[in-house]
């Protein structure tokens, strides 16, 4: 009897455990697929630039490609703009479309490197192209949702947002109005995920 | 006495030798006179084929690795940067009343304002390398050949040639490879006096700083390259030296040119001789395919 007891005790203690697991598994999954719109920046160094006795660009140019999906439908991808930049600094940018995102609507930065061995100057860029894209979005009254960068880019892509302004966002202290439109949440796209909440000072 | 000297010259002995001799030596004269006309000619054709070789050499050297090609892209890829960062800090501060949003963008707007700067600065850095790259190739192959050229002959004598002109230019007519971007409907509006109608894209004029119609500008200075013929780039050749023009020495050249002068004697007097003087230009390499 006491035996039938512990057991029952032990098996509502654990699917109360489930339950908990599965809430927080739903609220992120709900807040992952919470955005609308994709835009994937891919990352790539280009070769042979601006080679010539005395220039600081040679072989120092990355190129960002931007991309936009609905949602996660990568295979419907359309091309945004193409950023260009030196030392993690932009460069120039070159247009193809007004932003193809319906106004109001979430969307998700998503950053892709074309190689395995990304410098630390294309994990810059990124960060750069991250606080633009961003821009583009809110003045089109988009919100974005979430960052998605690669688990091995994630801190040295956080570390470049600090440096361009970004701070880790603070939780809210009594009577404190913090700006949740100036808020970024970065997560990794790996197993093991790692997140951090970010706010423009 | 009268008969001696009748009978001398009604003597027929001996008239052929005379007269073959006399032949001979116009016909020897004649062909010195000739071989030394030659020997000009042929000094003039080779003077100009080298003159040829040595521009051709210099205006190789000018986009080498496409890099006034790339410099131009990125003109018009900064210009669309520093519109854009422009157009989204007004638009931050007219719309939205969010002091961090009009901060942020005021940021990225300074930001790309620097770009353009240091773009600028490198731009200028290009113009000065490839000129100087150009005239020490010039040189170079000029000291190659410049031997080969001693000839010393009783009827023609040629000295070793001298390079009057080593300098680099543009081409009249030529624009800029650069493409115009159409990102921006109203910078395309307001483009019109910076671009070349042309089909099916415009490309940026050359020698002409196409600032943006926006407060403080920065410059936008394009240099003049032909640009790709669909998927290939133009290659380097000669052109004629009339179509030569003379650019402003801030702008990159896109055409090198070589003049080589000679001093010939035919040795059939002692002033029987003269200089003979070629000039001789070439284009660059053209813009290559945007990356």
């Amino acid at each position: 009897m006491l035996r039938r007891v512990v057991s029952l005790i032990e098996m509502t203690f654990v699917l109360v455990l489930l339950l908990l697991n599965t809430g927080n598994a739903a609220k992120s999954a709900n807040e992952d697929t919470f955005y609308d719109y994709t835009i994937c920046v891919t990352t790539q160094h280009l070769e042979r630039q601006f080679k010539f006795k005395g220039s600081q660009f040679e072989n120092k140019i990355e190129r960002l490609d931007a991309d936009v999906y609905d949602k996660d439908n990568e295979q419907n991808s359309v091309p945004y703009k193409s950023l260009w930049y030196w030392q993690g600094k932009p460069l120039g940018l070159e247009m193809f479309k007004h932003l193809p995102v319906e106004r109001g609507h979430g969307v998700c930065l998503r950053i892709k490197h074309k190689t395995s061995n990304p410098s630390e100057a294309e994990k810059k860029a990124a960060a750069n192209a991250i606080l633009r894209l961003w821009v583009d979005a809110r003045l089109n009254q988009s919100a974005v949702i979430t960052v998605k960068v690669p688990g091995d880019s994630f801190y040295s892509i956080i570390e470049n947002l600090r440096l361009q302004g970004m701070d880790v966002a603070a939780e809210a202290k009594d009577g404190e109005d913090i700006n949740e439109s100036m808020t970024l949440l970065i997560e990794s796209e790996a197993i093991g995920q790692k997140h951090q909440r970010l706010a423009y000072r | 006495m009268d008969s001696k000297c009748s009978r001398f010259l009604r003597n027929q002995k001996g008239n052929m030798l005379i007269f073959v001799t006399l032949a001979m030596s116009f016909l020897i004269m004649g062909m010195l006179i000739a071989g030394s006309f030659a020997g000009v000619f042929f000094a003039q054709s080779r003077l100009q084929s080298s003159a040829n070789e040595i521009a051709l050499f210099g205006a190789r050297k000018l986009n080498e690795f496409n890099r006034l090609g790339q410099m131009n892209d990125m003109l018009a890829r900064c210009r669309q940067l520093v519109f854009a960062s422009h157009k989204q800090k007004e638009d931050a501060e007219q719309a939205h009343n969010d002091l961090l949003l009009e901060k942020l963008t005021k940021q990225l707007d300074d930001e790309a304002l620097d770009s353009a700067e240091k773009l600028e600065s490198e731009r200028h850095k290009l113009a000065l390398a490839a000129r100087e790259d150009a005239r020490i190739s010039i040189n170079q192959e000029f000291s190659k050949i410049k031997d080969s050229y001693r000839i010393s002959l009783p009827w023609l004598t040629i000295d070793a040639p001298d390079l009057l002109i080593n300098d680099s230019g543009s081409v009249k007519g030529m624009q800029s490879n650069a493409q115009e971007l159409q990102g921006f409907e109203e910078l395309t509006q307001q483009d019109k006096s910076n671009l070349v109608d042309g089909k099916p894209t415009s490309l940026y004029r050359a020698e002409n700083d196409a600032k943006l119609p926006i407060p403080n500008s920065p410059s936008f200075k394009f240099s003049p390259l032909a640009p790709a013929v669909g998927n290939e780039m133009a290659p380097a050749r000669a052109v004629l030296p009339d179509t030569f023009k003379a650019l402003a020495a801030d702008y990159a050249p896109c055409c090198a040119r070589a003049g080589l002068k000679i001093r010939v004697g035919t040795g059939l007097g002692p002033n029987a001789g003269g200089n003979l003087q070629v000039v001789a230009a070439a284009v660059a390499t053209g813009g290559g395919l945007w990356q």
